[in-house]
Formats: C-alpha cells, sequence, structure tokens
C-alpha cells in the first residue's frame, strides 16, 4: 500500500507534466523542460549516494561520514580522469577506490572495533575535508582535461541498424529523434537530452530497490539492522553483511562525488557542500528504500533548480537567499517527517557476538 | 527406544565460573524432557553448548548415536537441532515468511516466497494454526509469534526442539494450547527439551526430568509420581516452603483509590481505572505483560501524567503531584526493571541505600552528607535484608540478581511504607530469594500496611493476594475476591474477554 502511494504521485506528476508539454505555451514549456533537465543532473548524485546509504542504513551502520566520502570520491576522480587523459570512465574509478578505503576506515571503527558510529562519521567529514584541500592545493597546478560522458544521442547514435532512426545529425554532434514527435517534441527532448550515466544510474536505483525487497541477499541486509542477534542465531553473518554494506555504499558515495566533478568539469574546495548529508537525509525522507530516496532526492534537487527557473524567469532575488532553498527544503522535509517511518531497529547499535 | 541426544561429561569453563560441571543428559527420542534449574544453574549456557553458541571446554555431543561438534546455529539447525528462545528470534519489522525463509542456505538468490508461504500455512494447518504468511511479525500476538517460532523451526527440519522458558509470556489458555501442540509433535516422533522453573508445568507435560544444580546435573527422574516439593529440593538444594503463611485477612481503610483514570503513557496509556487498595491488603494485578501495569505504577508513582481522573492516597488527592511528593506519603516503589529505576549499577550500596532519602535530616545537614549515619543504617539493612556482600562500599552493579534486589526491596521496606508497589519483585530470582520476598511482603500486608503486586506470573498473584485486578490494554476487565479466583475465568480476562 506504502509503495502504492509513491506510484500514484508519480503517475500524477507525469500526467501533469504531458498536460504542460501538450498545451502550455511555448515559454513556460521550455521554462518546466530546463527545469526537469536540471534537477535530474542535479538529484542523481544525491539519488546514488542514498541509495548506497539505504543499504548501510538497513543494515543498521548510520554513516554520517558520507558527505567526506562523497568529496574523498571527488576529488580522486578529478585527479584520476586527469592521469587517463580525460577519461571518465577510468577517473570515477580512482575516485571509487579512495572512498573505498575511507568506507574500510570507516568500518573497522564502527563494525569491528565497534566505536560510536556518530562521532566516527563526523571525523570522517573532518579528516576528508582536511586531507581533500591538502591534496588539492598540491596538485591544482596540474594541467587537467575533464571529459564528460557521452550523451544518450550519441550513444545511440552508434549502434548499428536503429541508430540512425533514434537519432537525428545535429550542429554539435547528434540529437534524439525526438524532436521529430509534433507539439511535445522539444518539450522531450530538453528532458531525454542527458548523458548515458543518468540513463544507468536510474536503472540500477531501481534495480537497488528489486535487490533490496526481493532477494535473500537484501532480505540479510534488512534482517541485519532490525535484530542482527535473531540473524546470527539462524546462521548469518552479521558481520560480513554490514560489512559489506558499508563497502558498497562507500563505492557508490565515491560515485556520486566523481559525477558532480564531472557535472561542473573541475574540482574546488568542499565541492560537495553539504549534498552527503542531504543524502543522509533523502535516505529518511524516502523511508529507506532506494526508490523512495530517488523520489527524495528529486524534491531536493528541485529546490536548488528552482534557481534557475527563478533567474531565467527573471525575478531579481539575493543569490545568497536563493543559496538557502535547497538546505531548508531539506531541513522543512526532515521536520515534518522524522519518527513517521520505521527506523531499523538496530540502527547504530554496534553488535557484538557473545 | 534409543536416545536422540547424549551429553556426556560437559564442562564449561568461563573465567573464573565454571558453568557446566560435568553434565550429563540423555534425552530418549519422542519424549518431552524437562531441564529444570536455579538461575545460573547452568541451563542456559548447556543448551547454548547444543545450539553451538558457545564451544564446550570438554566433553562429548552424541545426536542419533554418533559424535557431532556443533560449531554454530547453523551447524544445530542442520542436524536437525532447533531452539526456540525465551527472547524471540524474530524480526517484527519483516513478515511471517521472511521471518521462516530467513538466514535458509537453500534460498534461491531471488526468493520465491510464494512457495514457502503455500507450504508453511499447510505446516499450519496440520497443528490447526492458521498463519498469514505476509502479515509482519510486530501484528502478532505474542502467543502468535512463539506458534510461529516453533513452526519455522519443524519447517527448517527439526527433530530436536529446545522450548527456553516458553510459558513465562503467555496467557494460561495459551499454555494450554502450546501443550497440545507440544503433545502432537511428541506424537509424531519429535523430541523436545523443556526449560522451564514451574514446577506444576513441567510435572503436567514431561516425561522425564533432569535438574541442574551449581552447574552439575543431578540424574534424572521420570516426572510420574516426583512431587512438586521433591522437585524444589533437587534445585535449591534444601527443603523449601512452596506455601506462604499468612495471618488472616483484615482489611482496613483505603490507602490509594484510583478514579476513572486515564494516562497518554509512554508505555501504554491506561484506560479508565479505578482501584481500591485498603490496609492489611496484598492487591495483585494480573495480566499478560505490556498490558498498562507499567502505565498503572508509572500514573500512582508521579511517573507520568494522570490526563484525566483522580488518585488519592490516604483521602488526600495526589493527582499529578511529583514523585517525591508522592514517595513523602510513605509510598515506596520496588520498580520491575531495578537497573533502570531501582539502583545505580555503578554507586556503591551505601549510596543506592540513600537515593530516596538523602535530602532529608539526619542524611544531610546544610548540604553535607552524614556519612556516619548513612553507613549505619546501611549496614543494619543490609544485615536484616540478608544482603550478601562483603561490605556496603560494594558497587551495586557487583552484587547477583538476588541481593540487588534484596538491598532495593531492604531500602524500600526500611522506610516504613503505608503503601508499598511491588512491581514483578522475583522476576529473575532464584526459589530461596523468591522464597525470601515473598515473605518480606506478606509480613508487610501482616503488620496492617497495603501491597500492589503487579506480577506476570499467575502463581504468585493467586497465592500471595488477597484480591486480584485483571488488566488488559489498559484497562481493568475485573477485580475478584480471594473465593473466586479462578484459573480459567483469570484467564480469559488476560486476554481480553469481559466477565
Amino acid at each position: 500500500m506504502k509503495q502504492k502511494k509513491g506510484l500514484i504521485i508519480g503517475i500524477i506528476v507525469l500526467v501533469v507534466l504531458l498536460a504542460v508539454g501538450l498545451f502550455a505555451p511555448d515559454n513556460i514549456k521550455n521554462t518546466l523542460a530546463s527545469f526537469i533537465a536540471q534537477d535530474l543532473r542535479i538529484a542523481l548524485p544525491l539519488a546514488l549516494a542514498a541509495a548506497g546509504l539505504v543499504y548501510e542504513q538497513r543494515s543498521g551502520i548510520l554513516n554520517l561520514g558520507a558527505e567526506g566520502m562523497m568529496l574523498t570520491g571527488a576529488l580522486f576522480t578529478w585527479i584520476g580522469t586527469s592521469l587517463f587523459g580525460g577519461n571518465p570512465w577510468l577517473g570515477i574509478l580512482v575516485g571509487m577506490s579512495s572512498s573505498l578505503l575511507m568506507a574500510l576506515l570507516f568500518g573497522f571503527l564502527v563494525i569491528t572495533l565497534r566505536s560510536n558510529q556518530t562521532v566516527i562519521g563526523i571525523s570522517i567529514n573532518i579528516l576528508a575535508l582536511g586531507l581533500t584541500s591538502t591534496i588539492y592545493r598540491v596538485v591544482q597546478s596540474m594541467n587537467i582535461t575533464v571529459n564528460a560522458f557521452p550523451s544518450i544521442s550519441d550513444v545511440l547514435s552508434k549502434i548499428p541498424g536503429i541508430g540512425g532512426f533514434l537519432t537525428n545529425p545535429a550542429p554539435n554532434g547528434t540529437e534524439l529523434a525526438l524532436t521529430e514527435i509534433p507539439v511535445i517534441g522539444n518539450f522531450l527532448t530538453t528532458i531525454f537530452s542527458q548523458n548515458i550515466m543518468m540513463y544507468i544510474g536510474i536503472g540500477f536505483i531501481f534495480l537497488l530497490n528489486y535487490v533490496l525487497f526481493k532477494t535473500d541477499l537484501g532480505l540479510k541486509v534488512r534482517a541485519v539492522g532490525e535484530y542482527p542477534k535473531a540473524c546470527d542465531t539462524t546462521g548469518i553473518n552479521v558481520f560480513k553483511i554490514r560489512y559489506g554494506s558499508v563497502l558498497f555504499s562507500g563505492l557508490l558515495t565515491g560515485f556520486a562525488g566523481g559525477l558532480l566533478v564531472l557535472d561542473i568539469k573541475t574540482f574546488v574546495e568542499n565541492v560537495t557542500a553539504g549534498k552527503g548529508f542531504i543524502a543522509v537525509a533523502a535516505v529518511i525522507f524516502g523511508k529507506y528504500t532506494p526508490v523512495g530516496a530517488f523520489g527524495a532526492s528529486l524534491v531536493f534537487g528541485g529546490a536548488q533548480a528552482v534557481q534557475y527557473l527563478i533567474q531565467a524567469v527573471g525575478l531579481k532575488a539575493p543569490s545568497d537567499l536563493m543559496n538557502m532553498i535547497p538546505y531548508l527544503v531539506t531541513v522543512i522535509a526532515l521536520a515534518g517527517f522524522i519518527g513517521k517511518t520505521h527506523v531499523p531497529a538496530a540502527l547504530t547499535v554496534p553488535y557484538t557476538k557473545e | 527406544m534409543a536416545p536422540i541426544l547424549e551429553m556426556k561429561n560437559i564442562v564449561k569453563q568461563f573465567p573464573g565460573v565454571l558453568a557446566n560441571d560435568n553434565v550429563n543428559l540423555t534425552v530418549e527420542k519422542g519424549s518431552i524432557h524437562a531441564l529444570m534449574g536455579e538461575n545460573g544453574a547452568g541451563k542456559s549456557t548447556l543448551m547454548n553448548i547444543l545450539y553451538g553458541l558457545y564451544a564446550p571446554s570438554s566433553g562429548q555431543i552424541l545426536f542419533n548415536g554418533q559424535e557431532i561438534q556443533i560449531t554454530s546455529p547453523k551447524h544445530a539447525i542442520e542436524h536437525g537441532i532447533g531452539m526456540v528462545h525465551q527472547h524471540f528470534m524474530l524480526i517484527p519489522a519483516l513478515s511471517v515468511i521472511e521471518n521462516v525463509v530467513l538466514g535458509r542456505p537453500e534460498n534461491k538468490k531471488v526468493l520465491d516466497l510464494k512457495n514457502d508461504a503455500e507450504a508453511f500455512v499447510a505446516l499450519g494447518a496440520r497443528y490447526n494454526m492458521k498463519i498469514e504468511p505476509y502479515e509482519l511479525i510486530a501484528d502478532l500476538t505474542v502467543g502468535q509469534q512463539q506458534r510461529v517460532e516453533i513452526l519455522k523451526s519443524i519447517y527448517r527440519g527439526a527433530e530436536l526442539l529446545i522450548l527456553d522458558e516458553p510459558t513465562a509470556v503467555l496467557t494460561p489458555q495459551e499454555v494450554t494450547e502450546l501443550f497440545k501442540i507440544m503433545n502432537q509433535l511428541k506424537e509424531e516422533g519429535k523430541t523436545i527439551i523443556f526449560i522451564s522453573h514451574k514446577l506444576k508445568e513441567v510435572l503436567t507435560i514431561c516425561d522425564t526430568i533432569t535438574v541442574l544444580r551449581l552447574g552439575k546435573s543431578q540424574p534424572s527422574v521420570p516426572s510420574a509420581g516426583t512431587t512438586r516439593e521433591e522437585l524444589a529440593e533437587m534445585m535449591v538444594g534444601r527443603k523449601v516452603f512452596l506455601n506462604v503463611d499468612k495471618g488472616p485477612y483484615k482489611p482496613g481503610d483505603s490507602v490509594l483509590r484510583m478514579e476513572n483514570v486515564f494516562t497518554k503513557g509512554i508505555h501504554g496509556a491506561l484506560n479508565d481505572v479505578s482501584l481500591d487498595i485498603r490496609k492489611g491488603e496484598i492487591m495483585g494485578i494480573a495480566g499478560v505483560d505490556g498490558n498498562g501495569q507499567d502505565a498503572l505504577i508509572e500514573s500512582i508513582t508521579g511517573l507520568d501524567k494522570v490526563t484525566k481522573g483522580h488518585i488519592f492516597i490516604k483521602g488526600k488527592d495526589m493527582t499529578n503531584s511529583t514523585p517525591r511528593d508522592i514517595l513523602e506519603q510513605k509510598v515506596s516503589h520496588i520498580p520491575a526493571d531495578r537497573h533502570k529505576r531501582g539502583m545505580v549499577s555503578t554507586m556503591s550500596i551505601k549510596e543506592n541505600m540513600i537515593l530516596i532519602s538523602y535530602y532529608k535530616e539526619p542524611y544531610q545537614k546544610f548540604g553535607f552528607l552524614n556519612w556516619k549515619f548513612i553507613e549505619e543504617q546501611s549496614e543494619e539493612i543490609v544485615k536484616r535484608f540478608k544482603v550478601k556482600t562483603p561490605n556496603i562500599q560494594e558497587l551495586g552493579g557487583k552484587l547477583s540478581g538476588g541481593n540487588q534486589q534484596k538491598m532495593v526491596l531492604g531500602r524500600e521496606l526500611s522506610r516504613d511504607p503505608d503503601l508499598c508497589i511491588a512491581a514483578h519483585p522475583v522476576r529473575g530470582l532464584d526459589i530461596g530469594a523468591t522464597e525470601y520476598v515473598h515473605e518480606c511482603l506478606v509480613a508487610e500486608r501482616d503488620k496492617g500496611n497495603a501491597v500492589l503486586l503487579v506480577s506476570t506470573e499467575l502463581d504468585e498473584v493467586l497465592t500471595l493476594a488477597d484480591r486480584i485486578a485483571v488488566m488488559y490494554e489498559g484497562r481493568i476487565m475485573g477485580i475478584l475476591n480471594k473465593e473466586d479466583f479462578d484459573i480459567t475465568r483469570i484467564g480469559m480476562m488476560m486476554a481480553g474477554q469481559n466477565q
């Protein structure tokens, strides 16, 4: 029933969008389309980080160090990309390896040594902020070129046989053949013209949802975060599941950090600017499900994208005030939401085998 | 018949404690075998060894005639040994069927819950249990959860089932249901080890009884022909008086009167509770755990806000007074959870003794504690209430459970209360300590004071109380006088059926 509710909201949103695309005047259509495209772009890193954190929290580990892991991933993606001649794929792998190491440290401290998860999480952030800033100052003089992931139209155009049917040549490369659809074509093109990672990422989030709720592994993850002792007595290795979740989440937060860098094509100090914490908020707002966290990320992303919307409409507002919006929305969403959802019973409780 | 299980010369040495000292246990196939003993006698250690949670220091386990090594619960399950723990190993946030298949090695990567659900429902039907496989465990009653646990073990192939104090959480009717299932399992050739300290139940359901005392096993006895007194003596090592001697019932004036009390409650709410307790009587509160007993005590002691209604203590309206004001009306409180509310583990005995009175003279003068007086008093209470301790500087947490309870009891009763509220006063205590606590409570009553006794052990309430109020979901289902005490009737009321 709960999942149905999300589905209904999703369908309503789509119907409204379709109606706007069909019947609204051109300027509104264009503004909305670019707003949605922006929203998706901002939401994807949040959603991927949050999806990993869902697994981590479901297994009983609260990772407040997500921000730091994301930041580490961002820096090393930037460095990695330049090492591999601007290749984003290899670059992001370097970024993921760096956050994996961070996650390993975090996991060792909170799982094996049973340290306080909140304290260690915060320490990881401080460590990461100092570490990335220092390394950045050393390497910032490097000549770095960052290439973005290929766009969906470029990828589709290369598929033999149907590539030419799905895409059309355009002044700067290719564009989706969606433009040919009457009335709504441009509207859709703006929304769907994303890079390939957007499609892979969203698909992956739905896959993670499926794994969490339909597979044996997912059941174990959910059980371990509720009542680890009961899991132990049925022969589940609690430590293995928790380490697995922490490391997997580490990979995804690093990946999310990498996406930020590849999006703006450069690294700046503290580039994450609280996005790791917003991802933690998205986990709660999304009721501890990957798809829910994606929805929450769209809400938070929308709060940021609204800045561009306001600029586009020509409204004059102080930019500092505008920058506050996503954080304000996070606070309000959580304040209205916290306590209304089931929190994994063993969250933050270290497990000791007697 | 051949024995299904033989545990031979099992020794388990913990640092400083010899928990199992050459224990021998032989269980016949297709029997119900009781394992009895006081707290700390080594029952749990022995069963944890059998279930693979502990490794024995030495000894031999034969299962179906073959020697086996059990190194983990997984191993035990593979051999066909299942265990229903006292605290269920079920995950409330998951559905019944998810709990059943959790951790099974034969699960496919993508779960096929539908198949398992059908098979599990069919299994339930065999034992007259209706199973809703997709319902959350959290939505089931305690009795239903226990039945799911038992079925889960059977479903996963258990031939030998260990039931750890299974009746502690059940109403009498649910106990009858459980015994029916146990007998059916026995008829089908399954073997059950029944851990309990309830003498009557063990004699009713079990075929053979093994008693552990101080880590050693006593020779097993058949339950036919054994009496309760003999069993108690085997457990304690001396004669025990199971019946409490009480003076005649002479109720006096009202000490505590509750009129239509409602609370919102942190631990469940109270719903229109009216109660009257008089001098010289023990009012027993019966009910399954979690049916408002905590809320009742919290409302009387001022720990929770009364939203509607009134509470009078000795005729004085004390509704929503502070806990200190209430205690000063000569009310004493022996809390259910002594570690949370009765004592401070990291403080010494003498400090624990003054937790309630430290601010009064002569305990303090001008803000300085009068240690000489406090120490004298503490020594006296320790002596009078037989708290076993090297000295009064010992930390409260270092005492055994029974002695901690005696310490709390001593502090509370030495304040000479008019009303004594005792919540689960013998929970976790062995027969010897239980006997002593009961004597003390009865002595209060015979002195002409009022006692409110909350307990989930129906036998305890039935023996001690002069009147019994039965609670269900925050309401009082009815108050019975001594001549109306009847297990069936009380059991129905505990299950929420109006009388």
